[in-house]
């Protein structure tokens, strides 16, 4: 051993200290204890989540319950009869179909809108791909409400579309486009567009196109090859899509409420109504029990007969 | 396979009208914040910095502004420390609830705002707490949870833990390996959903309707009730910033994000 | 004392038995491989040495001192990654201050012993670049300059030439070794690379399914390889099976099928008609057209063949071969100052008889 140690004269141990020897000083062990970084990490969230989340919506369960008191005081008297006021009433009926259709109206229009578009990023080899799906999630960045203000200065009665109508003398009034249910629909489908290109580009960017050829070199055209091979290969994307923009404009409040008419009434709008002017807490948290029920039913349904697992592994 | 286009491509032509469509409104704003009259009329019949300066003396919509870049920065921190722990949690830790809560921590962006803030403002009367900036930070950093999450996990999943690994074997203690190791190369990930997080918050309305109080009015309440009582000039101004803002910030994350 | 010591070190995982009684004694300034397939468990070994994974049961001692449950930031065990693991946001000269800056040596000791490593890698231009800006080959050796500069009591390498083409890979690994002895570190390198094992090693320990088959220098490894699964591992071998026929004091006759005969020298006691299986190393074998007076000594083979196949390979050929048994045979020829056989020519395979080894066998 001496022998080795002479034999290297560079490398002589003891000129580097060696790590720290001994113990850390207690706290820091303490630190060091798994179970404490687990607390740390798990901690924050569950707590947040719990009483930031849980604990509010069974506060609003709770007061889904009780009645309104004069002055809008909570009064504490457990009865169904927010519920049974919401089913009876007409004009709550005529707000759920109200919702359900916007809804559908939106989720059509976004897939006719942004499958194609999504299909050709996927499938065209372009230099600027990557460029031109940043650009797809600038509106996203941009504020909601810009955007449908914006829609109003474009829409309204001297919006753009109506000036430049009349001045090439197409029509001599101008025509009712903003405050309608159009406008709403519009509105959404520009802002939910991102969430449903983006699953469609990723399905159909995946799709291995040689099933495509191999369906042609089989005898189909192009319009049978797709409809037999990558229409049905890009289901995962649409059924993805269309979960979220039906889950997200069900629930939206600003478009409707700026672009929509007096008719175009969604149940959001009904919450923040009793939330906000009328005082009313536990019809208000009613309407919201029974929005969260439908979207949990919806996506129940929906994990049934299309499965969330397909889309979730996208 | 090489495909020769000629002369009319349908699809091609079909998504450049959705360009247009996705990018039309946001021109439009910017365009007419440049307008020179009080009623905006098209076309435009010139071009002016006049409600710009109108804006800059409107007291109103400064203090929101600050209120909303404050909450914003507020509520950004908060879902990044929070969210960065999370993160954590779901990628390395291998404790049965890590599924639940991963799931649990996206309800935030599904729900609709307006029912996360009546059921908030449920919670905060409940307790006694008042409405108002707290409140605010509390509700927007749940929002952006989801946000921060998505991109500091995908940022530590593709961290090699042999770095770590590394570290320690050179001497260094568990805390001096995440200080000097692991923290310095997920930072960008963090920086990026504390932006992104910002943005969020920076845009929120349907909650904030509920817990905002007059001191703490932020952009978005501003703009929802000029838009709802008169069409003020002034909001294309805002929006323009507003803009520039919520565009720009975004590309800085993703500088950052993209950074190795 | 010895430097590394590890005393029927076990690890289970569940029900996976990934190390079972692992011992071995290092002594200072040795250099000892790791070598087996993946999955034998030499990387898990190594890094319980390191100290990532607590052994199940066992004795980890460094210069006498027990390290097992000792977290891995004191033990001292510098290491070479397999993908190098260089701080990505560091310069190559913080890469390799890293390990110092944490031991509290003075800023201007770290500058000069940073310098001093550089130069003992041969790259003494780099401190200032990112791990990013080098080519594979030198971030490996920045890799292992950053272990050896906290003056390791042992050096650790998990496969760090793996990641290397095959010339830089050779080109490197004279120079590892190089260094090395200059240092005079006492090295554990682990590897599923036979020839580096050999080129590189005072000592090899042969592993599979998590234990260790056989401990030796690289030419009692190759030479006497103690179980038929080493002889099979390193070198390129022949295995036939065989009864023995005949022992005398010092060499066999083991019958092959067919009654053809071979002898081999006596290396262990064996019952005559045990069953055995035969090694001969395929470069171990002359081919002769005819035998010569001097192949038919006492303790040579000369077997008959024809010539099945060939492939030529430039130094040398290698030739498949049929028994008048049957049984095929693979040898490899120099090329060199020799005529080459053809397909369907006879020829006598020559061997003698300490190059034809015998393991039991028990189907």
């Amino acid at each position: 051993m001496e022998k080795a140690a002479l034999k290297a004269p560079a490398y002589r141990s003891d000129e580097i200290p060696d790590a720290a020897t001994g113990q850390e000083p207690f706290f820091i062990r303490l630190l060091q204890q798994r179970g404490f970084i687990a607390g740390v990490q798990f901690g924050p969230i569950v707590f947040w989540i719990f009483f930031f989340l849980l604990i509010p919506m069974l506060i609003i369960l709770f007061y889904s319950f009780c009645q309104r008191g004069p002055g809008g005081v909570i009064e504490h008297s457990f009865s169904l009869k927010n519920y049974t006021h919401f089913f009876v009433a007409p004009i709550y009926r005529k707000v759920l179909i109200k919702s359900a259709v916007i809804a559908l109206e939106v989720t059509l229009g976004a897939l006719l809108v942004a499958y194609i578009p999504a299909y050709y990023l996927a499938t065209v080899k372009m230099k600027n791909r990557i460029l031109l799906l940043i650009m797809l999630i600038v509106p996203f960045w941009t504020s909601l409400l810009i955007r449908n203000y914006s829609w109003i200065l474009i829409l309204g009665r001297e919006g753009i579309i109506n000036v430049y109508l009349m001045q090439w003398g197409i029509i001599s009034e101008p025509l009712q486009l903003l405050y309608s249910e159009f406008a709403v629909v519009l509105g959404l489908v520009h802002w939910v567009l991102p969430f449903m290109i983006f699953p469609i580009f990723s399905t159909v960017d995946n799709i291995d196109f040689d099933l495509v050829n191999a369906a042609k070199n089989l005898g189909a055209n192009s319009l049978q090859a797709f409809w037999r091979v990558t229409l049905p290969l890009s289901m995962p994307g649409i059924a993805g899509g269309c979960l979220l923009t039906f889950i997200l404009t069900i629930g939206s409040f600003v478009t409707p409420s700026l672009l929509g008419g007096p008719e175009d009434l969604m149940i959001t709008m009904v919450i923040a109504e009793r939330f906000l002017t009328l005082f009313d807490w536990p019809f208000g948290s009613a309407a919201s029990i029974i929005y969260l029920a439908i979207m949990i039913a919806f996506v129940l349904v929906y994990d049934r007969f299309v499965g969330l697992k397909r889309i979730l592994n996208m | 396979m090489k495909k020769i286009i000629v002369g009319f491509n349908p699809l091609k032509w079909v998504t450049v009208v959705v360009y247009i469509f996705i990018f039309a409104p946001i021109l439009v704003v910017i365009l007419m914040s440049f307008h020179p009259q009080d009623i905006v009329s098209f076309p435009m019949p010139g071009f002016s910095f006049k409600w710009y300066a109108k804006f800059l003396s409107n007291e109103n919509l400064l203090r929101a502004l600050w209120v909303s870049l404050t909450l914003g920065l507020s509520a950004g921190c908060l879902a990044g420390v929070i969210g960065t722990l999370a993160a954590f949690a779901i990628v390395r830790s291998n404790l049965r609830i890590k599924a639940a809560l991963n799931a649990v921590t996206f309800a935030p962006m599904v729900i609709s705002g307006v029912v996360m803030g009546v059921a908030i403002l449920s919670f905060f009367n409940a307790i006694g707490f008042p409405r108002g900036f707290f409140s605010l930070v509390v509700t927007h950093s749940l929002f952006s949870l989801p946000y921060v999450v998505v991109v500091v996990s995908a940022r530590l999943a593709g961290f090699d833990r042999s770095l770590e690994e590394a570290a320690m074997n050179l001497g260094a203690t568990p805390w001096q390996t995440f200080r000097s190791v692991t923290l310095p190369l997920i930072a960008p990930g963090i920086i990026g959903g504390m932006l992104l997080a910002f943005t969020i918050s920076f845009d929120e309305f349907p909650a904030t309707q509920f817990l905002s109080t007059p001191s703490t009015a932020t952009v978005p309440i501003r703009i929802f009730s000029m838009i709802k009582t008169e069409l003020n000039p002034q909001i294309n101004v805002l929006a323009t910033i507003m803009i520039v803002i919520t565009i720009g910030v975004p590309l800085i994350s993703e500088y950052f994000f993209r950074k190795k | 004392m010895a430097d590394l010591e590890l005393k029927q070190v076990t690890k289970q995982f569940g029900t996976f038995l990934a190390v079972k009684d692992f011992s071995i004694s290092v002594e200072k300034g040795e250099f000892v491989s790791f070598l087996g397939p993946s999955g034998c468990g030499k990387t898990t070994t190594l890094r319980m040495i390191a100290g990532f994974i607590e052994p199940s049961k066992g004795e980890i001692l460094i210069r006498g001192k027990r390290v097992d449950g000792v977290p891995p930031y004191r033990r001292d065990a510098g290491m070479v990654f397999q993908n190098y693991a260089l701080f990505p946001h560091m310069t190559v000269f913080d890469n390799i201050a890293f390990g110092l800056r944490y031991r509290k040596v003075p800023k201007d000791e770290i500058k000069k012993r940073v310098r001093e490593m550089l130069e003992l890698v041969r790259l003494p231009d780099v401190e200032g670049r990112r791990p990013a800006q080098l080519s594979g080959g030198q971030q490996q050796r920045i890799a292992l300059a950053r272990a050896m500069v906290i003056k390791p009591k042992v050096l650790l390498f998990d496969e760090p030439l793996s990641n290397l083409d095959a010339k830089l890979r050779e080109k490197l690994r004279v120079e590892l070794r190089q260094i090395q002895q200059e240092v005079g570190i006492t090295s554990i390198f682990v590897t599923h690379d036979q020839e580096e094992a050999l080129a590189l090693s005072d000592r090899i320990v042969v592993m599979n399914q998590g234990g260790v088959t056989q401990i030796g220098t690289p030419f009692e490894i190759y030479e006497k390889p103690s179980t038929e699964f080493v002889g099979a591992f390193i070198g390129q071998s022949n295995f036939l099976n065989g009864t023995v026929e005949a022992a005398d004091r010092d060499t066999l006759k083991i019958k092959l099928a067919e009654g053809i005969l071979v002898g081999a020298k006596k290396t262990a006691p064996v019952d005559l008609g045990a069953k055995v299986k035969v090694l001969i190393r395929a470069e171990r074998i002359d081919l002769k057209s005819k035998p010569q007076a001097t192949h038919l000594a006492s303790d040579t083979n000369v077997i008959k063949g024809t010539i099945e196949n060939w492939s030529y390979l430039g130094g040398n050929v290698h030739y498949y071969l049929r028994l008048e048994n049957g049984q095929s045979v693979f040898v490899i020829e120099q090329t060199a100052g020799k005529t080459m056989f053809q397909k369907e020519d006879a020829a006598f395979l020559v061997f003698g008889f300490h190059n034809c080894l015998y393991f039991p066998r028990h189907t």
